[in-house]
């Protein structure tokens, strides 16, 4: 495509730290196959922020897209991710570490949207974000941040540039990738949507510069119809990991270092995931929430590499079965990415609006270096992307018997954003992410010396 | 310490049954992210130093004889015997795996003079690794590098033995008698002549500089072949073992000083630069992860600190080589440079920067 290259720009800035990672996607040409579980167990918190209220109670018939969770606007809405009936609400475990009120829908055959489902009229800012608000829509990339209200902040801070992140750097998964090329449209019209009522002047599409390029062609395909083709560009960022990370991602685009604490607002713009973008879009054409959530299952205890689509609240155990079962005993059982995905010792937890693959590792693969005692070699400081030195941090929350809060802040602890880098290069084997994740805790809570810090001497 | 014993142990008991059950999920592994790791490890940083040093091996026994083939052994074996009986008496896990006792070993026997007697070089290795490196808390805990100070150590303790230096065999095969006169000793000769190219005109066998270059001079086994240290530097640098910054501005301050101290003399400085333990000590002493800055800009102060002392210690003090104390001085000086010139966080202000280092 000869002509596609005025729809390219170059990036504005090259990223500083990172690391290259194997990158094992298998999966890119493989369009997502549906899978209809017989149930469906629906966490009420999805989001960073709080638990959603139940809309319904025990008994109830749903169908799909009916509203079951709703706790005003701190949070994204939550919608019946099939149609059948409630037999269940009640607290249970979602993860290793964490409880909420689940709502567990026993599906019928009928597979229906509710009736009422209509596309939203929008005609001015305040009603595309209310649409995204009754979307039911979350940062889909991996926070889970709800998109209403991101797109208030942008629209309060007249945010001139709208960035969509289709970087995907951790290994395996290919979904945004797989957003841009079957859902297109939808990116679009969404896009179309965000320009014309928040104001946006410039859209840029951040795609990673390797593996195949369906998804530049589609996109440009579909632009050169676009009203707004003028103000639309891709850039195509260097695959490194850790550039998808929105603070990374809006210094390669814009130049701009935003520092802990920062919004994207504060740079005049607003980092939007493909995949969610893509929900918007449909939910515009239609008025059907988002319910669904698109995944990559892969891993050496895996048969092969597949994308599948599932309801939200599909167990991973129905969805292992689905792709044919472990072939090899699983060592590891990771929901999202190898590199900062979560650990599950079940696979009897639901997967989320946010979860984006389930690697399933046999024991070779997954294997963990021995640790040994920490070298100073430093790698660990040259590859973080936010620039401070995780062993540093390491060693100030685990070696004097209970972790040094001024150090903490001297080092900047609560600037790390968990990529991981650190410890992925780390030749001694040092789990720095536990490390970091319990320093930045401690310092974004401000605590001194109590209870808290002799718990964290366990470490 | 979980870590350390499951996945060796597990999984072996595991294989069997997984067969029958690849269901059984029991024993899944919870760890936290990333869950998966390059594959750098200690053990592979210290086996890129140890093929590093090969080339400057093999050139110091080509030059000096088969003996320091010896002296190298020696070097070795006592090393990693000394870590492993501190382990095995401290009832520690055994460290000789991470091959650190081996670098080190080597790199006191690459300091040597190649007639120094074998139980002074076990003396030292022991030295460097009981007492420097274990009783600090080992590997990554010392403050100063041990086979620097083993040096010392040793110079202080055996100084005719530790400067008993024999002409290279194939530079001058005639005179295989021992000679007091290093080209270091020439060179601050030189300088004080005040004209160091007029003086170096008046000395009839001084080397040249391309012999010097391909390692024909006396000095210790492991800092005559300034060739073969290139070498093991450009491999090092390749390797991404060790970062361009201390070693060029450790011997670019040298070169720099020493330019001005000679007049000018190109000569001067180049020899500066090519004779004694400079490269050895800039390319493999000073770059030890654990007694140097971690950021570039605290490597570049270490660099240029340990290039000053050096100069000052070759041209006003009373001994003719410094590079050892200079590095030893500069490993002390280590803890505080890191404080000092830690990075600014992502996008924060120069201001906002140093308000952090102060608080």
């Amino acid at each position: 495509m000869k002509m596609a290259k005025e729809f390219f720009v170059k990036p504005a800035s090259r990223m500083k730290g990172g690391v290259l990672v194997k990158d094992n996607k298998a999966t890119f040409d493989l369009k997502p196959q549906s899978f209809k579980p017989k149930k469906v167990v629906i966490p009420l918190l999805q989001q960073c922020t709080k638990e959603a209220d139940t809309t319904v109670q025990v008994g109830d018939h749903v169908k799909k897209g009916q509203l079951i969770g709703d706790s005003g606007k701190a949070t994204a809405r939550i919608h019946a991710s099939v149609s059948g009936t409630v037999t269940d609400i009640s607290k249970r475990k979602i993860a290793p570490k964490q409880k909420a009120v689940c709502v567990t829908i026993e599906t019928d055959d009928k597979n229906e949207w509710l009736e009422t489902l209509a596309p939203p009229s929008v005609t001015n800012a305040d009603e595309l974000i209310d649409a995204a608000f009754e979307a039911g829509l979350a940062g889909m990339g991996g926070a889970g941040f709800p998109t209403h209200i991101k797109l208030r902040s942008a629209y309060a801070a007249k945010a001139k540039t709208l960035i969509l992140n289709s970087i995907e750097c951790e290994p395996y998964i290919t979904v945004d990738y797989r957003a841009c090329v079957d859902y297109a449209d939808d990116i679009l019209r969404c896009v179309e949507a965000l320009v014309t009522h928040i104001g946006f002047e410039r859209v840029l599409i951040a795609v990673e510069d390797k593996g195949p390029k369906a998804d530049e062609d589609t996109l440009i395909e579909k632009m050169q119809n676009s009203p707004i083709k003028d103000i639309i560009r891709l850039v195509r960022l260097k695959p490194k990991y850790a550039s998808g990370a929105e603070k990374m991602l809006i210094k390669a685009l814009l130049n701009k270092s935003l520092p802990d604490g920062k919004l994207p607002s504060d740079a005049s713009c607003m980092v939007m995931n493909t995949s969610t973008t893509a929900a918007f879009g449909y939910y515009l054409l239609t008025g059907r929430p988002l319910i669904n959530r698109a995944l990559t299952v892969a891993g050496s205890a895996i048969k092969e590499p597949v994308n599948i689509i599932a309801p939200v609240g599909t167990l991973i155990g129905d969805i292992i079965e689905f792709v044919g079962g472990f072939v090899s005993k699983p060592y590891k059982l990771i929901m999202g990415g190898p590199m900062m995905g979560m650990a599950v010792d079940s696979t009897d937890y639901p997967i989320t609006k946010t979860t984006n693959g389930i690697l399933a590792f046999a024991e070779k693969m997954a294997r963990v270096k021995k640790q040994t005692s920490c070298i100073r070699c430093g790698k660990c400081a040259e590859v973080c992307p936010m620039r401070i030195v995780p062993t540093d941090i390491y060693k100030a929350v685990t070696d004097y018997g209970k972790p040094d809060i001024n150090e903490l802040h001297a080092l900047s602890a609560q600037a790390c954003i968990l990529c991981s880098c650190c410890a992925y290069i780390c030749p001694s084997g040092i789990p720095l992410v536990e490390g970091l994740e319990k320093g930045k805790r401690l310092v974004k809570k401000g605590v001194r010396k109590n209870a808290e810090c002799k718990e964290s001497c366990d470490i | 310490m979980q870590n350390a014993k499951n996945p060796a142990t597990s999984n072996q008991e595991n294989i069997q049954p997984a067969s029958e059950d690849n269901n059984s999920l029991s024993e899944l592994k919870m760890t936290v992210s990333p869950h998966i790791k390059s594959s750098l490890t200690t053990k592979g940083v210290m086996l890129d130093v140890i093929i590093a040093l090969i080339p400057t091996l093999i050139a110091g026994s080509w030059i000096l004889g088969p003996r320091a083939l010896l002296v190298a052994f020696i070097g070795v074996l006592s090393s990693v015997l000394a870590e492993y009986l501190y382990n095995r008496l401290m009832k520690k896990d055994i460290t000789v795996g991470d091959l650190s006792a081996a670098v080190t070993g080597l790199l006191i026997a690459l300091n040597m003079p190649v007639t120094i007697p074998l139980w002074m070089v076990a003396f030292g290795s022991a030295f460097a690794i009981v007492v420097v490196k274990q009783l600090f808390g080992g590997l990554g805990r010392n403050f100063a590098n041990p086979a620097i100070t083993a040096r010392i150590v040793m110079l202080l303790s055996f100084p005719a033995a530790m400067n008993n230096f024999v002409m290279p065999v194939q530079w001058n095969s005639k005179t295989d008698i021992v000679t007091t006169a290093t080209p270091l000793y020439n060179l601050y000769e030189a300088f004080k002549s005040g004209s160091p190219d007029d003086y170096f005109s008046t000395l009839s066998d001084f080397p040249s500089l391309t012999s010097v270059f391909l390692g024909q001079m006396q000095g210790a086994i492991g800092e005559i072949c300034a060739v073969a240290l290139l070498i093991g530097f450009i491999y090092l640098i390749y390797r991404g073992v060790i970062r361009l910054a201390i070693p060029v501005s450790f011997v670019g301050t040298v070169f720099a000083v020493m330019l001005i101290a000679g007049k000018g003399s190109l000569n001067f400085a180049a020899y500066q630069v090519l004779t004694g333990g400079l490269l050895l000590g800039a390319i493999f002493m000073a770059t030890d992860y654990t007694t140097s800055p971690m950021s570039l800009k605290g490597k570049i102060i270490f660099g240029i600190g340990c290039g000053l002392i050096t100069c000052f210690i070759r041209l006003f003090g009373s001994l003719h080589e410094g590079v050892s104390y200079a590095i030893l001085i500069m490993n002390l000086f280590s803890p505080l440079i890191d404080r000092l010139t830690r990075p600014r966080p992502f996008g924060e202000s120069k201001k906002g920067g140093k308000q952090n280092a102060k608080a």
